[in-house]
């Protein structure tokens, strides 16, 4: 592969994108500076290194959001969320959960097409729809969490076995689906 | 899809495959549901849960069977600046919610929308869709409407089908003739009926002369004013009306200038063309016969004599079906044209090679009547200086062989359409009546 020709090649392509592809590409970007902005407003520090690691990783996904740049964005800010922020279970993370559902999304939605299409506006509020029932299932998910922190229940070895037995099951069942190989 | 349209070929496999919204959706519910579990942080639980909703929806909504893809043009065959639709469709199309048409745009072809590329939402229960992409055609010819690509994406961006190339349709543009026009009889009318002024008396409406009657003439044609103070007898007598050939000679060998389609500048070859097509509509809608002969070309690119609607299609789709320099030499001697004697050759080229200068030479040297249109854009420049010197030094061998042209009784004149021949008709006409020499 030759860097120069792919990196004319994916120059060429970006120069002709249409504005809303634009939009969603910036997007991007201002969903990791939205997750950065969470971290220091809950009073979090963020050290250079994994500011400029994520910021790289944000720039790469804004060119290539089709890619596995995604991943490694989405993995970087979910990490340096964790180790920067003193309270985890504030009611911030439902803020990061959508930030980061919403980067996830965008990603998704600059990758219908090629970077000149424009997407109907039917579709665009079609994802704005799943994107609050995505929200309102990490609400859920953050009340049952705190409701159970509330009861101060007493850990139990039992309960994490079967979680794990139960996300095993889960990876096993989504690496087969995705093996699969569909009609 | 644009990887495929830019020619990164790869293979894609026929049916629907995990999309990499679903994969990211996945990988990182499981993984942030393991750390969260393992480590005792349901905080990561809350990050999951929108990931692990879109996974969990995004297969069940998962297609169940692959789309059948077809598409079509809904005209074949424009006019230059004509436009039309081409229509991609996709059956069993249930379970997707968005589909995608992008084209390779070619040159001389406008698209709507312009970067030839178009999504459409497919509606919850719809099992087709079609995909519309309009475009015109900007330049004659026959030309592909670009390699195209098709792909679909099922409900929450799970799964993905195609990108698939789609089958590429040819579209035949016929050149839109430029305005002609010609007040100018033809030299040598030759046929039975038509338009053009003949050497005989007969039947027509130009005036010839007053006579004697003579059995046989039409009571109708007495001429009474005259017989009266004659005392016999007479008769008017009219110009029989005839019509006449032409064959339209065209020089594809080279093309000078650049094209930008119709509304833009004009290559040689463009008002060759153009210009072709405006001499055939002409003579063809006053009822002559026209044939067109390609320079070079043997077979396929020669049109034989002919007259009416659909000689004038026959020729426009010839003239469509030309190509610069496609071909090689042809030696002027061995050229057999299949016309009769009293024809009018129209010779369309820029006269830069000799070959179509001793093809002209040779066709008057065998009595026929040849009129040159020169198709040479005047406003040919080359922005290096070399190339520049290099192109004024052409045009002076160039002005040396038509005036060589000139010397063997062929006038070359310069298209300006309406009027272009007129003057040499006139003139053709004129010398027609005098004796003259020919090579046989």
């Amino acid at each position: 592969v030759n860097p120069g020709a792919a990196t004319r090649r994916m120059a060429e392509r970006l120069s002709g994108s249409s504005r809303q592809q634009l939009v969603l590409r910036g997007g991007i970007g201002l969903g990791t500076l939205g997750v950065f902005v969470v971290i220091l407003l809950t009073g979090g520090t963020v050290s250079l290194f994994w500011t400029s690691l994520v910021v790289l990783a944000a720039v790469v996904t804004m060119l290539i959001p089709h890619d596995f740049a995604p991943l490694v964005l989405l993995g970087a800010l979910a990490w340096v969320w964790a180790i920067s922020v003193p309270d985890l279970s504030s009611p911030s993370v439902i803020l990061v959960a959508a930030l980061l559902f919403g980067i996830h999304v965008l990603c998704a939605l600059t990758s219908y097409g090629p970077p000149e299409m424009v997407l109907d506006t039917v579709l665009l509020r079609t994802w704005l729809r799943r994107g609050g029932l995505a929200v309102a299932a990490a609400a859920v998910v953050w009340m049952a969490s705190w409701l159970v922190s509330e009861v101060d229940a007493p850990g139990s070895d039992w309960v994490r076995v079967v979680a794990l037995g139960l996300v095993l099951v889960w990876t096993a069942l989504l690496t087969a689906r995705l093996l699969r190989r569909h009609p | 899809v644009s990887e495929v349209v830019s020619g990164g070929e790869r293979r894609v496999s026929e049916g629907w495959r995990p999309g990499p919204a679903l994969v990211r959706a996945g990988l990182i519910s499981t993984v942030l549901s393991a750390v969260a579990v393992t480590f005792g942080q349901p905080a990561l639980l809350v990050l999951a849960a929108p990931f692990l909703l879109h996974t969990v929806v995004g297969l069940v909504r998962r297609p169940r069977r692959a789309p059948v893809r077809s598409s079509w043009l809904d005209h074949t065959s424009l006019r230059e600046g004509e436009g039309t639709r081409l229509t991609t469709r996709l059956d069993g199309i249930a379970g997707a919610e968005h589909a995608v048409v992008a084209l390779t745009r070619t040159p001389w072809t406008a698209y709507q929308p312009p970067s030839a590329t178009r999504g459409t939402a497919v509606g919850p229960g719809r099992d087709v869709v079609e995909v519309p992409i309009a475009l015109a055609s900007r330049r004659w010819g026959r030309r592909s409407t670009g390699a195209g690509v098709v792909a679909a994406t099922s409900e929450w961006a799970a799964y993905q089908w195609g990108p698939h190339r789609l089958d590429e349709r040819m579209l035949t543009t016929l050149p839109m003739p430029g305005r002609f026009d010609s007040a100018a009889p033809v030299p040598h009318p030759i046929g039975l009926v038509g338009n053009h002024p003949a050497r005989r008396t007969g039947d027509g409406s130009e005036f010839a002369s007053i006579r004697p009657f003579t059995p046989g003439d039409r009571l109708r044609r007495v001429q009474w004013r005259v017989s009266l103070r004659t005392g016999d007898l007479h008769v008017t007598s009219t110009v029989a009306e005839e019509d006449s050939s032409v064959l339209l000679l065209l020089d594809s060998g080279t093309e000078l200038g650049e094209s930008g389609g119709i509304g833009g500048k004009a290559s040689s070859l463009d008002v060759a063309v153009r210009a072709a097509g405006a001499i055939a509509e002409h003579y063809l809608h006053t009822g002559d016969r026209v044939g067109l002969r390609v320079l070079g070309a043997t077979s396929g690119r020669a049109v034989p004599l002919g007259g009416g609607n659909r000689q004038l299609r026959r020729l426009l789709d010839t003239l469509a079906r030309v190509e610069p320099g496609r071909y090689g030499k042809v030696d002027p001697s061995r050229m057999r044209l299949h016309v009769g004697a009293g024809t009018v050759v129209v010779v369309l080229s820029p006269m830069l090679s000799d070959q179509s200068v001793a093809s002209t030479r040779m066709l008057a040297g065998r009595g026929l009547t040849v009129v040159v249109v020169d198709t040479l854009p005047p406003d040919l420049s080359f922005a290096e200086p070399r190339r520049q010197i290099a192109w004024r030094m052409r045009l002076l061998e160039r002005e040396a062989m038509l005036r060589r042209v000139e010397h063997s009784g062929v006038p070359v004149v310069t298209w300006r359409g309406p009027g272009t021949l007129d003057e040499v008709l006139r003139g053709l006409g004129r010398r027609a009546r005098a004796p003259r020499l020919v090579a046989r």
